[in-house]
This record gives C-alpha cells, structure tokens and sequence, in this order.
C-alpha cells in the first residue's frame, strides 16, 4: 500500500478526533473600482460586486471539505480597507458597511473583514471622519468586522490615533451594552498589519494584493497537543520543538491542498497560507493546553514565555518548509475568550494581562479578545494599546489589540459570547492612570532600525 | 523484421550509452522508445540522431520512474501513449482512501466492497488486519468513473457504518499525500 497504516491511521486521528481543521478560507476582493461621488452609489456597487464574486464560494468551499475529508470551518472576506473607498464619496459610511453587511449574509459568510483604515503616520480628513464612524458600523451590523492601524516599524507609533481608538472601543462596547459589548469582539487595532491575513477580526485586502485572492488559515492546537501530551516528559526541548515542527508541516500541507483546489473551482489566484495555531472554546482544542503540557501547572506560570517562544517559532519553521506560499500571521493565537485553558488560568489567578502582554512579545498577534471592567478608562485602554504597538514596532512584528470593556461588569465576572467567540472573564487592568501621557497626543518616532535602506 | 533486427541492433549501442548518461537502464523501455522513434522517422533515420534522442526521452522521463524503473502510475508497464499526469506525483483526486475502524465481526468487508461496487467504484489496494478483536481496514479507491458525488458516497459509507457498528471515514488520497509526502 502506498501508505503505511500509521500514517493513515494519523491524518484519522487529526481531522476526526484532535479537531485538525481548515478554520477559514478567506476571498480577499479589492473594491476599489466601486468608489464613486456619492455614498449611496458605491454602497450599492461594492454590495453587488461581493455578491457577484463571492456568489460560489460558500458552496465550492463546503463541496472541496466534503471531498477532501477535512473539516472547513468558516468562510470570509476581507475587502478593501473600506477608509480608501469611501474617501472621494459624500455621505455617512455606515451605510456602505450596512451594505457591505448584507451582500456578506446573502453570500453566506460568517465575517466580512475590511472596515479598516491604515493611519499609522496620520490620517486625512476623510479617514479621521471614518474613524469616527466604527463604533456605529459595528453595533448596527452583524458580520462586519473592522481594523485600525495605527503603527508601523518604519512610522513610528501615531499616538493620535491610539487616542481616538481607546475612545472607539469605549464607544462601541456602550453601543452594545445589552450584549456585552461584542462590539468590540469586531474590532482590532494593529501594529504592522498584513495585507493577507486570512483570520478574523482582523483581515482586510491589503493595497498590493491582486483583484481578488483566495488566502487560507489553517489551525490546529488540538493536534499538537495531544502530539506534546503524549511525549516523554523527559523529552528535550529541542526534541519537542522538533515534534510541533514536523505537525505544523503536515497541517500546512493539508491546508494548501485545500486552498489551491478552491482558488482552482473559484477561477482566482491562490494567495497564502497562514497556519496559525487558533483555539476555539472545544477541551484540548488549547493554546494553552499546549503550553500546560511542556511542563507547566498552569498557563501563566514563569517560563511560559519561553514555551510560547518554541512553540511559535517551531510553527513558522514547519510551515515555512511545507509551502512557498506562507504568509499572514503564521504563529499562535492566544484568544483568551476563545481558548477553554486560558479561561481556566485567567480563573484561578495564574495568568493576568502583564503576562498576556509578555507573551505577546512572542505569539504571532497580540492581546486577544481579552475583557476588562466596563470602568476601563478610554486613557487606559489607549495606553493598553500603546504598550502593546510599542512591542511591535521594536521587534519588527505584527501586534495587535482586541480588547472589551464590558459595561457593568467587574472583576472576576464571565461575559457569554457564544460560538467561537466564546465566554471571557473579566481581567484586572492597572488602576493607576495614564492620562498624563495619552494626552499628549503626536507620535512615537519610528525606532533606529526602521532606517534600513 | 530487418528492421527491427536493425532496431535491435541499434538500442544495444543506445543501452552502452546509459554509463555515460547516468541513468539505471530499464531496456525494455529504451526498446520501445527506440522503436516508437523509428517508427516515425522510418529505418533510414541517422543512427546518432536517433541516439540522442532517446537519450533526452528517457532523461524526460526518467524522473516519474519507480527505482525499479518502473513508472509510479503503474507498476507494470510503462504507458506506450499519452501524457504521464503530474497527479501521479501528487496524489490523485480521483482517488480516496476509505478507512475503517471497529469491532471485528463477519461482513465488514463484503458490505463495504459491496457499497463500492454499486458506485463503481474500482478497488485499487486494501489492507485489512483484526488485532485483538480490533478490526482496521484502508482500501484505497478509483472514483473516476463512480456514479455518485464524493458527498453521497461518504454519506453512504456513513450510514452502513452505523449498521455495522464500525466507524467509516472517506478522505481524497491527495490529503495523505500532501501530509506524509514531501
């Protein structure tokens, strides 16, 4: 035969029982031919031109994972930073994510991704009247999804905008205050974002991409834990990074089989593959779970820096060997609503927000659906950003903040989400304050190494 | 015939050259290729013309040969006319690897070979072993020509299973391939 029972056996194992999936396949669709003077108009050309080509891609998607025999999980678009668009049209750009909103249900994805803006030098008049508009779009709409960035390694960090983000985020979590404030689950504030990112909240089609562009996010903690469980644990480390490297490999592998055949049924160009190891709410299905299993009680304990350090640098290292077509994000997620083990450490006190924010230094995004009181200071939650662009820039990374103040809650308390969004527990933010500093407004100058050229 | 002795005659000087060209010599191939060669051009071909030429057809080739010198699509003959596919480096989409699990007991296999059969599905390989009472087998199969979509005969499969009291999973065989073949 021309594969070994072990191997067989293996790739059963993943897809049936260790939630091996292909968590989103992503159309990236410009909309930049949809621009026009009035508001109204480009609403209705950028409704018809999503229904228009994404007409297939939820049918074509699901036949490809029934075939195939892995388990597709979600399927999206990002668009145009919607900002770039909506800029030579008169009008309130609600109502182009209104109809954005609706072309995304009548095609039957779970997120359209690209209420975004790019103002990490500055922005202009048009942007910052956008800026403004979020909070709206986001509470008025069900599966729009939105992303600001406000830093980059070659700008520096635009304090301006951390500022009127911390304001959006307080905006929109009171917009929603009946549901916990999700709006905010739809939004992220990024340092260095990427173009092609497949994953939600954050993806939108960046400027240099093609027309339209088929990107795939494949995950799969619940592999590699079970893979690290069951190694000795006197195993080396090396040993183990060597392990999540060979998974990661087989997991990148599977997800462009999958991405390649449906850019091929699509008739569009196959983009990336983003392997990017995304807990969902399922037991073992954990980022932290991982971790927990190199050796460690509880997720949040000392070290657990380093482990995340292996373990997203083993990811990139067996995705980067699998295929020439990686990019995205490419590392771990560590949604804290969205990973059952993080849950349970949050509960018991073994990890809080100053050791989120270490790990984010080494994870592949940044602090992650992660909520705080409802009394959260727009000056608090800024400076929260702050802290975490400044990471980014300095280490030349991607980071990036998903935060929810919840109304009327407080400490310790669970907010329900649902779904993959999940249930998270309310973390402690400093009470001290930052306004002093917030205020000041300008920017953060681009560190020494942004000088390359 | 006097042409083929000359043939004959021919590939045995073609078949010494496979020192130079590096290459482990499969003479029945380079028999046929020779011969398909004249065939076209006719007996009164240039003899080194003919040379390097099936010299550069077998280098074309030589990468989709087994270390047997067999070809990977088949392992019996080598095909005499058309394209090699490329998906036989890759795992084939017209093939899946049908996996099942469970308690052994008589039937299992007949009931699944006979799911196959009214598909017209054709059996490529099978493997089955029962390992304390455990019962495991793979079949890999040819849907090329099947007359239902991948989606109603997983579903088929499905539903026997549970008459069964086995678990049956149906996966394209490219997904092995792209996972366990570099």
């Amino acid at each position: 035969m021309e594969y070994s029972q072990a191997e067989i056996l293996q790739t059963v194992a993943m897809t049936e029982m260790e939630h091996l999936d292909v968590r989103t396949v992503t159309l990236g669709l410009s909309l930049r031919d949809c621009a026009s003077e009035s508001i109204e108009r480009t609403a209705e050309r950028a409704g018809e031109k999503i229904r228009r080509v994404a007409e297939r891609l939820v049918r074509t998607v699901d036949a490809i994972g029934d075939e195939i025999g892995i388990r597709i999980a979600n399927k999206r678009i990002a668009v145009t930073p919607v900002s770039m668009i909506s800029e030579a049209s008169s009008g309130n750009p609600v109502q182009l994510a209104r109809a954005i909103d609706e072309a995304a249900e009548v095609v039957g994805v779970d997120f359209i991704g690209g209420y975004s803006a790019l103002v990490h030098k500055g922005a202009s008049h048009s942007e910052t009247e956008f800026l403004r508009s979020i909070p709206e779009a986001l509470a008025s709409t069900e599966r729009l999804c939105s992303s600001v960035n406000v830093a980059t390694t070659r700008a520096g960090i635009n304090m301006d905008a951390v500022r009127q983000v911390g304001n959006i985020i307080k905006d929109a979590a009171e917009r929603t205050r009946e549901r916990g404030g999700i709006a905010c689950a739809k939004f992220v504030c990024f340092a260095n974002a990427v173009e092609d990112n497949p994953f939600m909240a954050g993806a939108f089609h960046g400027v240099g991409e093609p027309e339209a562009v088929i990107n795939v996010g494949v995950s799969g903690p619940g592999v590699v834990n079970y893979a690290v469980r069951h190694a000795p644990a006197d195993m080396p480390l090396q040993d183990l990074a060597e392990i999540i490297k060979k998974l990661s490999f087989k997991l990148s592998r599977a997800g462009e089989l999958v991405g390649r055949e449906a850019a091929r049924r699509l008739g569009l160009p196959f983009g990336i593959i983003d392997l990017s190891l995304a807990p969902t709410p399922v037991p073992g299905d954990s980022v932290a779970n991982i971790i927990e299993a190199m050796g460690f009680e509880r997720a949040g304990a000392h070290g657990t820096t380093a482990a995340l350090a292996l373990l997203t640098d083993a990811v990139k290292k067996g995705g980067a060997m699998a295929s020439g077509s990686v990019g995205g994000m490419s590392g771990a997620f560590i949604p804290v609503s969205e990973d059952a083990g993080m849950i349970e450490a949050v509960r018991v006190g073994a990890l809080s927000l100053d050791k989120l924010e270490a790990w984010t230094s080494v994870c592949s995004v940044g602090i992650d659906m992660v909520a705080v009181p409802g009394s959260t200071s727009a000056e608090t939650i800024a400076a929260i950003i702050a802290d975490e662009m400044a990471i980014g820039v300095m280490n030349n990374k991607t980071t990036a903040v998903r935060i929810i103040p919840v109304p009327g809650r407080e400490v310790g308390e669970m907010v329900e989400y649902g779904g993959l969004l999940g249930s998270a527990p309310i973390m402690a933010a400093s009470l001290f304050s930052s306004a002093g500093f917030i205020q000041r407004g300008g920017r953060i100058p681009a560190p020494i190494h942004s000088l390359r050229n | 015939m006097q042409a083929f002795e000359a043939i004959d005659n021919r590939k045995s000087k073609i078949g010494i050259q496979k020192s130079k060209i590096k290459i482990v010599a499969n003479e029945d191939l380079i028999y046929r290729i020779t011969r398909a060669v004249y065939g076209r051009l006719g007996v009164g071909a240039e003899e080194q013309s003919v040379e390097q030429l099936v010299t550069d057809i077998y280098r074309e080739v030589e990468p989709f040969l087994g270390t047997n010198g067999t070809s990977h699509v088949a392992s019996n003959s080598f095909p005499t006319t058309g394209s090699i596919s490329p998906q036989s480096r890759e795992g084939s989409s017209d093939r899946m690897v049908i996996s099942v699990f469970g308690v052994d007991h008589p039937g299992i296999v007949a009931a699944v070979a006979q799911i196959l059969a009214a598909a017209d599905c054709s059996i490529v390989d099978i493997n089955q072993t029962v390992v304390q009472g455990k019962f495991a087998m793979v079949i890999i199969v040819d849907t090329a020509r099947a007359r239902e979509s991948a989606a109603e005969l997983k579903e088929r499969l499905r539903l026997e299973g549970e008459k069964l009291g086995v678990r049956i999973y149906a996966q394209r065989e490219d997904l092995f391939n792209a996972m366990h073949r570099i």
